[in-house]
């Protein structure tokens, strides 16, 4: 008992300390969004940018309900076109009424259809979690997306609904012509999605949604219903990502029906998970991974969807804390001091893992070669490797480095466990 | 108005099976009352019915007068009564802290608040270091509820029926599983925290029912075959054949 009366009053004292140091990450954030335009300064790189803090915002969103609440939704891609959407026909009406409403307010109307349609799907949805969850908002998602074909003047036909982010003329000084005043955009909505976000996971109901994760059941004896915790985690969640799908509008002035389909709630579901649902950030991470692999790699490899799933399995069967989850330990790992003596270890597993990964991408693009793209020939280059794939050489090539370093990594593996294990006996002592 | 809780002829069967014949059972406004019987009896099954997990086949549950028969567990629960589980059902993930924040959100008026941090609530915090003191976590307060020891998950688990700020308790097998001084350090607790408030506990411990109990029920087969003090549950032939006879000779 004397340990417990000890401890009560530094108790007390955290939350001021970390009141403080919780505030630093956020200014670091908006000083790294003010200097990224400056390293990255051609136009298809900000517009690169562009993308990737929509991404993020979007993936945020999604982690509200797969992270915070537990829910595995098929649809959350709706949410994003159908904000876009409504986005895209506020400023085709609001330019030909006249009306010069500010340009960089126009996600807060998108937001906002998307929350009464969230309320409402939330409503349809958010009976029972788990498999019942994922059903009906695969369900829904379908319908709305059927439905769309069924309203061409609304969602467009094949080419979509265009138009000009100009129309509404100029406001905070800027006419919204160039990519980097839409980064300004995307920039400041990150920043207050990400903080709405954040301050959410802090409030009441964020708790209540991590209690609806944990065990939805017992919520329900403690005088909460896990329903209206769905559907209000449901409807936050799709208020967000139609910010996001606005600015998606906004930056590609046009919105297909292809936005609102199981591509779009299937990439965020991959952005969010691969980035790591169990730490704030984590989908932020995963926006930009996957959002480049999906910018550069679909250039360069027609694999590409390929290396999307290699990864995504990799994470569910080796880092289920996603990638965030992999910096976090390398974190521990650097502040543990015990990584000069781990180092040695952790190179070999590393190049291992290398030459594993170089087998695979080898044994990838011979195969579509061989395949898909036959018709290029059976010469390439992969990698600064010349390759062909008529010959037994590529192939064995691969297989020598892809089943060379499965079958080296298990016992490196496995040594590792046991130093670390040695070590941490070693701190106790 | 004397009891707290009336359960009147009340029955559920699962498919064509019966398991709760028709049971009759009053609790006494303050009192200590101790339900036990066999295993598979029902006991578990009559607490499911009265906090509203499952529906009753028939009957009648009154709390204070309202019957509340088939209500959903959250509406009874702020009504007044709570409940606690036999099988441990805690948030894992969530550290002791937000497990208790959870519990006293209701009874506290914030009820699906998303304008201010939990943490800036005063009478949140204050509240839950009170139980935290309590139920002896304070030294687990930031540590996640699954790495809890099995007396300290127990220990949580009647914290969040606490927590909820009900006068009538239903705690199942609160000691189930616990050494001999766990279960005594687990008794005091109860004792403790349930001061004041109308209490219904399954119990198998013999030792531990007749040092707490005001009453004592028996329910065998899905019925209450006797209802009385301590003394009068002892001497009732009934209740010796069906069940204590048993359990006396085990523990001589
Ligand atoms: N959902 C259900 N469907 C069918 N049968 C059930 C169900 N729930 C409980 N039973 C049966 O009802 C009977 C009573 O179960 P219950 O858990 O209430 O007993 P108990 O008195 O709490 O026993 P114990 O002392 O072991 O905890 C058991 O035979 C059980 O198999
Ligand atoms: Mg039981």
């Amino acid at each position: 008992m004397s340990v417990n009366a000890a401890e009560t009053p530094q108790q007390t004292s955290t939350p001021q300390k970390s009141g403080l140091i919780s505030g630093l990450p956020w200014v670091a954030i908006a000083v790294a969004l003010a200097l990224l335009p400056m390293i990255f300064t051609s136009n298809s790189m900000i517009s690169t940018l562009n993308y990737l803090g929509t991404m993020a915002i979007f993936a945020l969103s999604y982690n509200v309900l797969l992270g915070q609440t537990g829910l595995l939704s098929l649809g959350h891609g709706t949410f994003f076109g159908l904000g876009g959407f409504i986005a895209t026909h506020a400023v085709l009406h609001m330019a030909d009424a006249g009306w010069n409403f500010p340009l960089p307010l126009v996600p807060l109307i998108g937001a906002a259809g998307a929350l009464v349609l969230g309320f409402f799907g939330g409503w349809l949805a958010s009976g029972r979690g788990g498999m019942p969850f994922a059903m009906i908002t695969l369900g829904l998602a379908e319908l709305v997306y059927a439905a769309a074909a069924l309203f061409p003047s609304i969602y467009g036909s094949e080419e979509g609904i265009s138009m000009d982010r100009m129309d509404l003329g100029a406001s905070f000084g800027m006419d919204y012509g160039p990519t980097l005043d839409i980064y300004v955009i995307v920039a400041v909505w990150f920043l207050i999605c990400a903080a709405l976000l954040y301050f959410f996971s802090k409030t009441p109901l964020g708790l209540l949604a991590n209690s609806v994760r944990d065990n939805a059941e017992r919520v329900e004896f403690i005088g909460f219903s896990s329903k209206r915790v769905r559907m209000l985690a449901y409807a936050i969640a799709a208020a967000i990502a139609g910010v996001a799908g606005s600015l998606a509008a906004l930056n590609f002035e046009i919105m297909t029906v292809n936005e609102l389909g199981a591509a779009t709630s299937t990439l965020v579901l991959l952005m969010t998970y691969i980035g790591g649902t169990k730490h704030f950030f984590g989908p932020v991470l995963g926006a930009i991974v996957i959002g480049l692999m999906k910018i550069w790699l679909s250039d360069i490899s027609s694999a590409w969807m390929m290396y999307f799933g290699l990864l995504f399995i990799f994470v569910v069967m080796v880092q289920p804390a996603g990638l965030a989850g992999i910096l976090m330990s390398g974190v521990t790992l650097m502040r543990s001091g015990t990584f000069k003596m781990q180092a040695p270890l952790l190179a070999l597993i590393g190049l291992t893992g290398l030459a594993t990964l170089v087998g695979i991408i080898v044994l990838t693009e011979l195969a579509y070669r061989a395949g898909l793209d036959a018709g290029l020939g059976p010469q390439m280059t992969v990698l600064w490797l010349p390759l062909n794939a008529t010959s037994v050489l590529s192939w064995g090539f691969g297989f020598v480095l892809v089943a060379g370093g499965v079958l080296t990594m298990r016992p490196l593996l496995d040594r590792l466990d046991t130093l670390r294990h040695s070590l941490g006996k070693g701190e106790m002592a | 108005m004397t009891n707290a809780l009336e359960i009147k002829d009340l029955r559920k069967s699962f498919g064509p099976v019966e398991i709760i014949r028709g049971v009759n059972l009053d609790l006494r406004k303050g009192e200590r009352h101790a339900l036990i019987g066999p295993n598979g009896a029902g006991k578990s099954t009559l607490f499911h019915l009265i906090s509203g997990r499952i529906t009753p086949t028939s009957g009648q549950i009154l709390f204070d007068g309202k019957n509340i028969a088939g209500h959903p567990p959250a509406e009874i629960v702020r009504a007044g009564l709570s409940r606690s589980f036999q099988i441990t059902n805690i948030f894992p993930q969530m550290t002791v802290t937000e497990n208790l924040r959870c519990a006293v959100l209701w009874k506290l008026g914030h009820r699906y608040t998303l304008l201010r941090p939990t943490s800036s609530l005063k009478d949140v915090a204050a509240e839950c270091e009170r139980l935290l003191t309590e139920l002896g976590l304070t030294h687990r307060a930031h540590d996640t509820a699954d790495s809890l020891t099995y007396p300290e998950q127990r220990a949580l688990e009647l914290g969040l029926a606490v927590a909820s700020g009900a006068n009538t308790l239903l705690l199942d097998e609160p000691m189930a599983g616990m050494s001999h001084s766990e279960t005594d350090a687990a008794l005091q607790l109860i004792m403790k925290v349930t001061e004041g408030k109308t209490l219904l506990m399954v119990e198998h411990d013999m030792g531990v029912i007749f040092e707490m109990a005001d009453r004592i029920s028996v329910l065998v087969y899905g019925e209450i075959i006797a209802t009385g003090t301590p003394e009068e549950i002892r001497a009732n032939p009934a209740v010796q054949e069906a069940y204590l006879g048993a359990s006396e000779e085990d523990a001589a």
